[in-house]
């Protein structure tokens, strides 16, 4: 391996990865290189399009500096997505493009997890730093709520 | 439910940032550090001493047309010994990495002399300024209209607008993926508004035949107008072709921001007069439009601001000029609402202070001056028909109530309300049809369309359309490519009206071929058998209007919305929170809900940036850009804090369906509505947006809090 590449090791949902990327690399750069590109709206932490979880907590992979995920556990929509959140995003049509989507998703997911019933000034909140051109957010907010009143409910049911 | 949306929250879906190939070569764009010069060499040397340079391509290697553009052929491929604008393409590197080609980007030197740069739209028509069009004059287009008597009302108001510029904004920057298809012809994926019109323009450049170049449909993160211009579309094909391989090109976020046309930045003069009791007299308008370096669409951006310069009013005498120039300054084209927004906020604005003037109620201002269905408009007289009646929209707004929670402390509350109007389809005499192919066999389904599924979610419309005629099958959609039937782009808000009516003819005729009757019955089909059916559905025609009177029938169908806008804004610091956003608009008949609902928040949401925060600055060289979202501000959640669609029906029966295209409509009116609110928060005039923290400071400037002291014309002008 050239000098000036390293080599970045970890979880991707779910499954080993690996890649060899430059030293000055972003884990966006690593995943895309491990043939798993994102969206990447700005590749500078301004949008949120590339969003991962990181070791549990939601992160911009374009900022992330791939040698400090090496070992880490990345989860991309894929594996983070709540279904409940996806299926009342889909039905509220909260995906348009659907560039952002992904990243919000991760976000969004993350939020429901940790924090059950977020109202909507809440929900808002957690979308600090996640750029939505198209849907004007309200799609975004009330399917969010849906589903965290489905998590609310299907928890009080047991 | 739209057919991509699962995938697409779930990172399954794949987009034209993704594409790769392999045996690839990257590709970066040189770009014009100035805004005008002579071109007089490209140095390329040092650039390809870089590891992995492979060529650097410029105008020389361009074997067909040099110049290209959607509607007129005026824009370079590459620079052609002079360059017009700061981010013109000048030349483009081919590289074995992205690395290496955007470093040989930096290091190919263009040899430039500088020449005076023509800044001022106001400066483009005297004698003495710099000649940027293509023929020497800076007029790209002129349009005027004079009618009625001369008569004018007791009271009036003059006053200048200007509109900034603003950017589509995409969030996905633009990109693409070229293929040799090893016959001398090439295969380009990109993510596009009209596979044919890039077809065209990328065959004339190669001087190829169209069918030798084919356009396919890669994902697309939003558009909004903003790719109906080519980017990388001939500079990535021209390279497959001379390499042999394939290329990809991926343009930065600071790049994409220059790469495509802009929102045209307008300087507006109004004048309306009135009776005493608020009947409009006289509008006499004067509109520019500063289409930078190119035409791009500026003709028919300003066909539409002339057209829908007077807004849904009743006015006797209209007298409007409007101009389109060729200036230095980055490019302006099409961008959601196209030239109406601008109209609508120089018009509604207006009427606000004529309102002021007379000492009305702006709500009854309008009431009394807005047209009834069937009604001309003020303009080409052409009868507002197919629509619910305007007035409709100012009661959907008050049925909304206003947000309970009062303003915090120091905080000063404006409500404002704005009507706009603008035309859906493109009109004007165009051709304005669709073809699209259906092919039925025992499983499914399949939709054939050239349309591009943007975002806005023309798939969703035509599966429900096909649906509804066949009953519950599977639908399943084939690639979009520019082999299939050409079905125009997807632009002016046309796709359900073009495409949606040419679904709507095919699934009838091939439910005819399944013997008549909804359900259809797949499973009689056999193994092996499929029925297919290609139709097409061509609108209404229409014609351009007289060009010595303005008067004439060139409008399709009517996109009519109203918005109601609630602020905050703290005087001290002229920062402006919005707090709700009401978009009532007639789309004849939603087709799709949740589709519909969210073209209206979305599009409202992208008027209130453009009020408030959006702009593409340019100094005073005529550099332009934007370094990334940190600098051009996108309306984030937190921003809109709540915005509220209503969905007015009033079914237009030259339709399929009655449905009228939604899309530009919530970006026409909600920049006017937020500027009003504005206005009634400080008395400050708010005579640009978007509106600057100076523009709504009123604690340090006692004189600002007078309204008419701090115009920027004199308030009355004599009757
Ligand atoms: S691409 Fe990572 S935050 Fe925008
Ligand atoms: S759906 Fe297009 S950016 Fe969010």
């Amino acid at each position: 391996m050239p000098d000036d590449l390293v080599e970045v090791r970890g979880t991707l949902d779910g499954e080993p990865y690996h890649a060899e990327v430059p030293v000055w690399a972003s884990l966006l750069d690593a995943l895309e290189a491990a043939g798993r590109p994102l969206p990447a709206g700005c590749r500078g932490g301004q949008c949120g399009s590339c969003t991962v979880s990181l070791d549990g907590v939601p992160a911009p992979a374009c900022v992330v500096p791939a040698g400090a995920a090496a070992g880490a556990v990345v989860e991309t929509a894929r594996r983070a997505a709540l279904p409940v959140l996806v299926e009342e995003m889909a039905a509220a049509g909260a995906t348009q493009c659907g560039y952002c989507s992904p990243g919000l998703v991760v976000a969004l997911s993350h939020l429901l997890r940790t924090s059950p019933a977020p109202d909507a000034p809440a929900v808002r909140e957690a979308l600090t730093g996640h750029l939505c051109r198209c849907t004007g957010y309200e799609a975004i907010v009330t399917a969010t709520l849906a589903a965290a009143a489905r998590l609310t409910s299907e928890i009080s049911s047991i | 439910m739209r057919p991509d949306a699962v995938a697409k929250l779930t990172g399954e879906f794949g987009y034209a940032t993704e594409l790769h190939a392999p045996g690839e070569l990257h590709g970066a764009t040189v770009r014009s550090p100035v805004a005008a010069a002579d071109l007089l060499g490209v140095e390329t040397a040092e650039a390809m001493r870089v590891r992995g340079a492979y060529r650097v391509l410029t105008i020389a290697d361009v074997p067909g047309a040099r110049r290209v553009g959607v509607k007129t052929p005026d824009q370079p491929v590459l620079a052609d010994g002079r360059v017009r604008h700061h981010g013109e393409p000048i030349a483009f590197a081919l590289a074995e990495t992205a690395e290496a080609a955007r470093r040989m980007a930096l290091l190919v030197r263009p040899i430039l002399r500088p020449r005076p740069a023509l800044l001022d739209p106001e400066r483009a028509l005297d004698a003495d300024a710099p000649r940027v069009g293509p023929d020497g004059s800076n007029l790209v287009h002129r349009l005027r209209l004079a009618h009625g008597t001369a008569r004018r009302g007791a009271t009036g108001v003059r006053r200048r607008w200007r509109t900034g510029r603003q950017d589509a904004a995409f969030l996905a920057p633009e990109a693409g993926l070229a293929l040799p298809d090893g016959a001398g012809g090439v295969v380009l994926r990109v993510a596009t508004q009209d596979l044919h019109h890039d077809r065209a323009q990328i065959a004339a450049a190669l001087g190829l035949p169209e069918e030798r170049v084919r356009v396919e449909l890669a994902g697309v993160g939003g558009a909004f107008g903003g790719r109906e211009d080519i980017t990388v579309h001939v500079h990535l094909c021209l390279a497959a072709l001379l390499s042999g391989r394939p290329v990809r090109a991926l343009y930065s976020r600071a790049e994409s921001f220059g790469a495509h046309p802009s929102r045209h930045p307008a300087i507006m003069t109004y004048e309306l007069t009135a009776d005493p009791d608020g009947t409009f007299v006289s509008l006499a308008a004067d509109l520019l439009f500063d289409g930078g370096a190119y035409a791009s669409t500026s003709k028919a951006v300003v066909g539409v601001a002339h057209y829908f310069a007077a807004g849904p009013y009743r006015i006797p005498r209209v007298e409007i000029t409007t101009r389109a120039v060729y200036t230095n300054n980055p490019v302006a084209g099409a961008l959601r609402g196209f030239g109406a927004t601008q109209v609508c906020f120089a018009m509604e604005s207006t009427v606000d202070a004529l309102a002021a003037e007379l000492g009305l109620d702006p709500a009854d201002v309008r009431r009394r001056n807005l047209l009834e269905p069937g009604e001309p408009l003020a303009t080409s007289g052409q009868a507002l028909a197919g629509v619910a009646a305007p007035a409709s929209l100012l009661d959907a707004l008050a049925a909304v109530p206003l947000p309970a929670a009062t303003p915090a402390p120091g905080l000063r509350r404006g409500v404002g309300v704005a009507v706009g109007i603008k035309s859906a389809g493109l009109g004007d005499g165009r051709p304005e049809g669709a073809g699209i192919v259906l092919r039925a066999d025992r499983h499914g389904v399949e939709i054939a369309t050239a349309a591009p599924e943007v975002g806005q979610g023309v798939r969703a419309v035509l599966a429900q359309i096909v649906t509804e005629c066949l009953g519950p099958v599977p639908i399943t959609f084939a690639d979009s490519t520019s082999a299939l039937p050409a079905s125009g782009g997807s632009k002016a808000s046309r796709q359900t009206m073009a495409s949606g009516g040419a679904a709507l003819r095919a699934a009838t005729r091939l439910r005819q071929r399944l013997g008549g009757a909804t359900p259809v019955d797949l499973s009689a089909l056999g193994d092996g058998t499929s029925i297919v059916v290609e139709e097409r559905y061509d609108a209404p025609p229409t014609a351009a209007p007289d060009p010595r009177t303005g008067r004439g029938d060139p409008h399709i169908a009517f996109q009519l919305t109203a918005h109601r806008a609630v602020v905050d804004v703290n005087p001290a610091l002229g920062t402006a929170r919005v707090v709700q956003l009401v978009a009532a608009q007639d789309v004849g008949r939603a087709l799709n809900p949740a589709l519909v609902r969210g073209q209206l928040a979305g599009g409202t949401v992208q008027g209130a940036g453009f009020a408030l925060l959006e702009e593409i600055p340019v100094d005073a060289d005529g550099r332009g850009g934007a370094a990334g979202f940190g600098t051009y501000l996108l309306p984030a959640a937190v921003d809109v804090p709540e915005v509220i669609p209503v969905i007015v029906e009033s079914g237009d029966p030259r339709l399929p369906f009655g449905a009228k295209g939604v899309g530009e409509g919530p970006l026409i009116s909600s920049p006017a509505a937020v500027a009003a609110a504005l206005r009634a928060a400080t008395g400050r005039p708010v005579a640009r947006i978007p509106a600057h923290p100076e523009d709504l400071a009123t604690s340090h400037d006692p004189a600002a809090t007078a309204p008419a002291a701090a115009a920027e014309e004199p308030a009355a002008v004599d009757g």
